[in-house]
């Protein structure tokens, strides 16, 4: 029986928590319906000055519109696509017009989307879509090949892309009757998987070996996580990665591999293995506190009691971060971790006055961050104790049950 | 506001000369550790007005770098310094 039956000898608890979840389901549920793509008020809302009207002589996919501009129809046309950026679906229209070789884009808009302020901010200032402008259907539309990605933004410049080759080598092969001259992009395991695949390893070895070996091992994860995951690649998981995987924002394997290897590795080793590897060895914000930590070497305890709240205060906040996220469909206005904002300087409103509190509590409170507000640990700590109360149930209590998940 | 932010500034400041004082009084101190944690405490109270008044004209983003930049290196000196040369310095001097 919880604390909180005894004290009325009501079930508030379990009533705050079934509401919970029930909300969250209403907020997924109206948040899908409310994202129906509706291509044309889209196209109008961009363009108000001119008409569209479906293309009735393309019927196949990719969906075409025909522009009319006071009645007459214009040379271009629009041609839709729909692909996955960092954070979540984007809409594209595509220009384009038919030349003696085939056909050439005119204009690339963006019509929707749900990446971060920061990142789009990146794209626009680089005039990124200005490069599509005058090229031929059968280009390659390959990042780093014909098309030049933005730095900092390289992901969403890959969806973008992605998106755009898409539409366009299926319109140019099924509306142009065009033969694929153009090539596939081939994916590739660059010096960066390899890296990030390396830390895993190595913190598998760190935390499976007591020797000394594993000690320096340690240390060295801790500093590559911090130059690799958090200054190099900004790889951090935060609340809206999670939230974007039950939405379905998943990016492929070819656009952004390290998100699959993070993933498969900070997941993996909750669900195979049953430890929290992220947490403690790759997280680049927990090395961040270990060191303010350490600098200061003050400990201040927090007291069990108020380390209880504090999970509280987590399941609370990361409701209400989670329930905006799925009204909006948009996982980068939820997130409330200062991550982004530590390790590339990139973030909005409220994030801004969270790191420095985070960073100040961490010379004081060792893993402040972590144990007082952070969604991500909290939860991947849940998976742990789930999977082991599973575990127990099937395989009866091993002797090795109460192993601390926690962070000190 | 801006007058609110002055004052608090200034009972801010008050109170570290305050805490200053009260060192000065409890421990003898080489001059660099007072040049330490005189800068210190500069540096902190620079890094909460400047915070302040960042977070009021809604800069959120210059207030948290000021935080970090300017209230972080204080405190961390401070404590560095309160760490290695002024709780040993306490201990000496109470034997």
């Amino acid at each position: 029986m919880s604390p909180e039956e005894n004290i009325e000898g009501f079930p508030w608890g379990r009533i705050v928590e079934a509401f919970a979840w029930a909300s969250l389901v209403i907020a997924f549920v109206i948040g899908q319906i409310a994202a129906q793509t509706d291509y044309e008020s889209l196209l109008i809302k961009q363009m108000p000055d001119v008409e569209f009207e479906r293309s009735q002589v393309n019927r196949e996919l990719p969906i075409v519109y025909n522009i009319k501009k006071d009645g007459k129809q214009l040379p271009e046309v629009v041609v839709m696509s729909e692909g996955t950026g960092y954070g979540g679906p984007i809409v594209l229209g595509i220009k384009a017009k038919r030349t003696d070789e085939g056909a050439s884009l005119s204009e690339v808009i963006l019509l929707s989307h749900k990446e971060t302020p920061a990142f789009m901010d990146k794209i626009n200032n680089k005039q990124f879509f200005r490069q599509f402008a005058g090229e031929s259907v059968s280009n390659n539309f390959i990042v780093d090949d014909d098309i030049d990605a933005v730095s900092g933004a390289t992901v969403s410049s890959k969806g973008f892309t992605t998106a755009v080759r898409k539409a366009v080598h299926l319109g140019a092969a099924k509306h142009l009757n065009l033969d694929a001259t153009w090539q596939e992009p081939r994916w590739h395991f660059d010096v960066n998987e390899i890296i990030l695949v390396s830390l895993f390893v190595l913190a598998f070895y760190s935390v499976y070996r007591k020797d000394k070996l594993a000690k320096y091992t340690r240390y060295a994860v801790m500093i590559g996580s911090l130059v690799f995951v958090g200054f190099y690649a900004n790889l951090s998981i935060n609340l809206g990665n999670i939230a974007g995987i039950f939405m379905g924002y998943v990016p492929t394997p070819q656009q952004h591999p390290l998100w699959w290897i993070m993933m498969a590795g900070a997941l993996g080793s909750v669900l195979i293995l049953g430890r929290n590897i992220y947490c403690h060895q790759i997280c680049p914000f927990k090395v961040v506190q270990d060191l303010l930590q350490k600098l200061s070497g003050i400990k201040l305890r927090i007291k069990p009691e108020i380390q209880r709240k504090s999970r509280m205060l987590i399941f609370f906040l990361s409701w209400i971060a989670l329930m905006l996220i799925f009204l909006s469909t948009h996982p980068a206005l939820g997130s409330y971790e200062p991550f982004a904002m530590m390790f590339s300087l990139e973030g909005l409103g409220i994030q801004w006055y969270i790191l420095p509190a985070a960073l100040l509590g961490s010379l004081f409170v060792p893993s402040f961050w972590c144990r007082m507000f952070c969604p991500v640990g909290l939860y991947l700590n849940e998976m742990v104790r789930l999977r082991r109360s599973i575990r127990d149930r099937i395989f009866g209590k091993s002797k090795s049950t109460t192993v601390k998940v926690d962070l000190e | 506001m801006e007058q609110m932010q002055w004052f608090l500034m200034g009972v801010l400041f008050t109170l570290s000369v305050f805490a200053l004082a009260w060192l000065s009084v409890k421990v003898r101190l080489q001059w660099y550790v007072w040049a330490g944690m005189i800068t210190g405490v500069l540096l902190i109270l620079f890094g909460i007005g400047w915070a302040g008044a960042s977070f009021m004209e809604g800069i959120s983003q210059s207030g948290s770098m000021g935080l970090i930049f300017f209230c972080g290196p204080g405190i961390v000196m401070i404590i560095l310094l309160w760490r290695f040369l002024i709780a040993p310095e306490f201990e000496k001097q109470a034997k």
